[in-house]
């Protein structure tokens, strides 16, 4: 079966044949691997360490592949839980949370049909990731798999092991969150940018 | 509009994602509500506008796959998966039985060490022979 052909199949098929057939697998991957790093680009906050847990993730599905079928829960989700885990485990390897550079963001290229993101300023948007950063790690999880990945309710579900109804609450609680985090910290003057520092340099 | 309990304000910020995700106009929406409401909105659509999609380097995406999809079209685990159970089973036998030959080995060279220091001779006193000349003397 040729390339082709497996750009055409269901994950779950794709699955089957990638017991013992790399080609599928690499279907799979090309179908997840920017979604995954994205994801973890976000958790981490820089790109080489998402990059070398974005590997982890694909190479720990490779190998534990055909335990995947028996969990009833889609590949992608699949996927999504393995990276969690893996993040996880980063942060806890680690003291300190990098604040995630601004600049990064922009060089990954604005939405061009978004004309409001013009009328934000690069330090509301700043300090805004930096207010999603301080949440608890299950919400920050949530607003990446809604706002970056836009899954559906029912996926997020399956990724983060809640029901729908649950995901719509912690969505609502996440927002009242956020919204009081940004309000208490309103008053304190706002972080400087790399580019503000080499400007002013 | 006053939302009465968290289940309606929930349905109503759940809705307003879905048509963000979908690029659709939410202006029915932000002009429906009021207080809280109508903040958690304005935050929702911040989100939306801030957290977007990063995309990856294409050299490291391109050489990721290359471990998984080689030349040869199979990877080292694969080609391991590909193997009969059977087969795979005699290697873990095989490779386990090896291991503890050595480990069994190496264990008995090392107590054979051990045990040969201490049953060793300590080193022989100079002896005196007590002849009735040495006595004398």
């Amino acid at each position: 079966m040729g390339k082709k052909a497996y750009s055409e199949l269901e994950d779950s098929e794709l699955v089957i044949i990638a017991h013992g057939d790399s080609a599928a697998f690499g279907e799979l991957y090309e179908r997840y691997v920017k979604k995954i790093y994205s994801y973890i680009y976000y958790r981490t906050g820089n790109a080489h360490d998402a990059e070398d847990l974005t590997s982890r993730v694909f190479h720990r599905a490779l190998v534990h592949i055909e335990t995947y079928v028996e969990r009833g829960i889609p590949f992608s989700a699949w996927l999504y839980r393995i990276a969690h885990n893996l993040v996880a485990n980063w942060h806890r390897d680690r003291t300190r949370r990098k604040i995630i550079p601004l600049d990064e963001f922009i060089a990954a290229g604005l939405r061009a049909d978004a004309p409001e993101v013009a009328s934000e300023s690069e330090e509301e948007r700043q300090r805004l990731l930096e207010a999603v950063r301080r949440l608890p790690e299950e919400r920050q999880q949530l607003l990446l798999l809604k706002f970056v990945e836009k899954l559906s309710n029912a996926d997020v579900g399956a990724i983060m092991d809640r029901s729908e109804g649950a995901v719509k609450s912690l969505y609502h609680r996440t927002l009242l969150a956020l919204r009081e985090d940004l309000t208490a910290r309103q008053a304190e003057p706002a972080p400087r940018t790399e580019r503000g520092r080499r400007q002013g340099a | 509009m006053n939302y009465e309990n968290d289940l309606e304000v929930e349905a109503l910020l759940a809705a307003h994602l879905n048509a963000l995700l979908a690029s659709e106009r939410t202006d029915s929406y932000l002009k429906g509500a009021t207080g809280e409401e109508l903040e958690l909105l304005h935050l929702a659509n911040r989100l939306n506008r801030s957290l977007m999609s990063v995309e990856p380097n294409m050299e490291f995406v391109a050489a990721l796959k290359a471990q998984f999809v080689g030349t040869d079209q199979k990877t080292l685990v694969l080609r391991w998966k590909a193997i009969p159970a059977r087969y795979r089973l005699a290697a873990r036998l095989g490779g386990g039985a090896l291991t503890a030959g050595l480990a069994l080995f190496a264990g008995r060279r090392a107590l054979g060490r051990i045990t040969g220091q201490r049953s060793r001779p300590e080193p022989a006193a100079a002896v005196v022979e007590t002849t009735p000349s040495n006595l004398l003397s």
